[in-house]
């Protein structure tokens, strides 16, 4: 049982998050990868009230043989729809820790982003709330799951959603 | 641009046809006109509508209908429009009304059949020649309406063939779908919604174009080798990742696939992806299916593999993996389509993960396939856009196909027989039969 003395600070979770996000902003998708755990997984529902990904449709899940196949499909140089390659650029905020379904171990955390995208001269705004399911190990945390529910996830999708939000 | 039928008839030639076929916003609304208001298009499942009052929205050639379960148990289509001052009267994409829709302007009351049931301020209307007492100044029903097997389309014509008549050999793999279900089928949740910056046309050729997938897939099919070299437990897990690799395989390997082709515009090609297992599950679900129908026909359900069927010009199912991709076209160069993914009920679990691994590495809208696809969709209609070449070939294999009563059956699976049948249901609804409303 956690204490509420050994807690993170909200200034450390905000840090990872917002290194999480740079990490994608940098294309760096390596060390984006480093960052979950080896059995971690990236979930985007289609429907915010959704509670598995296994008994409706996703927009994303992923775990990390399906990151690693998106990841090297990015940096195909015949991957035709990065031609030209899509640009983000990640705003993280509202941090707040939310230890309510924390599983032993796991630390909650809830915040929200905006993410704006560029790919052949069309600028497109994104924005929704992060989710993240956190280990504790050695100097700091791994993601054990990364939620992200966009506000339009059921909405029309303009084109194919290449890279992580 | 101003074009009549002997135009338009030139357009189409049996090995090519017009660049102005896919971009001329004139001949697209004619193709609104002529194509979406004649066929049979598919509206939803009853699985959505389970109660009485439940409906659903959604548009037929542009326009809004509500799909909705009537009081006696039938599904009725209703025009989305009152009949007053023309607002839709369901505004969301599904919900469920008591006993009647009400409109949101002016108050007017409709049964769940479309009749009307009253309006506000009756004595306005008194001598005016408007019966307001008269049920069939209601919604209107769309023309035809046929429930097949849980899937229900309409026309918006008048007349026409029989939905059975003019789906023909594409039920085939519809039925396939619905016959492999232990318990029959129903929609897993909510449809996938994306747009395609690109003529409707250009997607239903590509259905069946066996011949881009290893030059347009080779990223994701590197990337699925590259997931099985750093993951090979995990990889194990995923059938999209088998499928990835399959789709750059050497020519060979596309040449071994068949496509039937039958009037109306319809396909149907053979798998590439087996969805049968040697998992326990699997056996267990085998062994279901052959205690349901008997092990002969069990054999025959099993053993027929559909990687699509497509009823022209609006829905293609890939009935060994559940999903249904629907075509909406919104303007010459914007197509949307809703992606909905089917659950066999009594099935084991096994059988609907296969569904998600194959909706999320190909349907989703972040699949990795489309994003190349949709990259080259686009390309297309803008490289259409110059005059510099006035024709898209469509020759592959042409005159080497199996004709028999009808049917266009390929030798090899690089064969454009089923963009020529598109093509020749086009000229169909176009021009022979475009004069005929």
């Amino acid at each position: 049982m956690t204490t509420a003395a050994k807690q993170p600070t909200i200034r450390t979770l905000e840090d990872f998050l917002i290194r999480q996000a740079e990490l994608l902003d940098r294309r760096n998708w390596d060390e984006w990868m480093e960052l979950f755990a080896d059995d971690g997984v990236y979930w985007m529902p289609l429907k915010e009230e959704q509670q598995d990904p296994e008994n409706y449709p996703s927009i994303f899940f992923e775990d990390k043989a399906l990151m690693t196949a998106r990841v090297s499909r990015l940096r195909d140089p015949n991957a035709w729809g990065q031609q030209p390659v899509t640009r983000t650029v990640h705003l993280v905020g509202n941090v707040r820790l939310d230890g309510a379904d924390a599983r032993d171990g796991e630390i909650v955390v809830r915040s929200n982003f905006t993410m704006a995208e560029f790919r052949r001269d069309v600028l497109r705004h994104h924005a929704g709330t992060y989710t993240h399911h956190l280990r504790r190990v050695r100097g700091g945390f791994k993601i054990a799951m990364q939620r992200v529910d966009l506000i339009n996830a059921d909405g029309l999708h303009e084109y194919n959603l290449q890279v992580f939000f | 641009m101003s074009i009549n039928a002997g135009d338009m008839n030139d357009l189409v030639r049996p090995d090519r046809v017009h660049r102005s076929l896919y971009i001329e916003p004139e001949i697209f609304e004619l193709e609104i006109d002529r194509i979406f208001g004649r066929a049979w298009l598919y509206v939803g499942h009853e699985s959505q509508v389970p109660k009485p009052g439940d409906y659903i929205t959604t548009q037929l050639a542009r326009q809004p209908v509500i799909m909705v379960r009537h009081t006696d148990g039938s599904i009725r289509v209703l025009h989305n429009r009152c009949a007053h001052h023309g607002s839709m009267i369901a505004g969301d994409r599904c919900g469920r009304v008591q006993s009647v829709f009400t409109c949101m302007y002016h108050g007017w009351t409709f049964r769940t059949d479309g009749s009307l049931v009253g309006v506000p301020v009756p004595e306005d209307y008194e001598g005016t020649g408007f019966d307001v007492r008269d049920p069939r100044n209601g919604l209107g029903s769309v023309r035809r309406v046929h429930n097949y097997r849980g899937f229900v389309f309409a026309s918006l014509a008048e007349e026409g063939p029989e939905f059975t008549a003019f789906a023909g050999g594409a039920l085939a793999g519809f039925d396939n779908m619905i016959d492999r279900a232990p318990d029959g089928v129903e929609v897993a949740g909510d449809c996938y919604r994306v747009v395609q910056q690109s003529n409707w046309k250009i997607f239903l050729e590509n259905m069946f174009d066996n011949v881009h997938p290893r030059i347009v897939h080779q990223s994701s099919a590197r990337g699925a080798k590259a997931a099985q070299e750093r993951y090979p437990a995990g990889a194990g897990n995923h059938l999209c990742l088998e499928t990835f690799k399959l789709l750059a395989l050497d020519q060979s390997f596309m040449q071994r696939l068949e496509i039937e082709n039958y009037p109306w515009g319809h396909s149907n090609m053979t798998g590439f992806v087996s969805p049968r297992g040697q998992d326990a599950e699997s056996i267990a679900y085998e062994a279901l299916l052959r205690e349901r129908h008997g092990a002969e026909r069990a054999e025959q359900i099993l053993s027929r593999n559909f990687h699509h069927t497509m009823i022209y010009p609006g829905a293609v199912l890939q009935p060994s993996f559940q999903q249904l991709r629907i075509v909406k076209p919104v303007a010459v160069d914007r197509t949307e389509m809703d992606i909905w993914v089917f659950r066999l009920k009594g099935a084991p679990k096994i059988v609907f993960q296969k569904a998600l691994s194959y909706a999320i590495g190909a349907n989703s809208p972040s699949n990795m396939v489309s994003a190349d696809d949709f990259e080259s969709y686009y390309r297309v209609h803008q490289g259409l856009r110059g005059p510099g070449s006035e024709w898209v070939v469509l020759s592959r294999q042409m005159g080497r196909d199996l004709v028999d009563n009808g049917t266009v059956r390929t030798r090899v699976g690089s064969s454009e027989a089923s963009q020529r049948n598109q093509f020749k249901a086009w000229q169909r609804y176009m021009v022979e039969e475009g004069a005929a409303r």
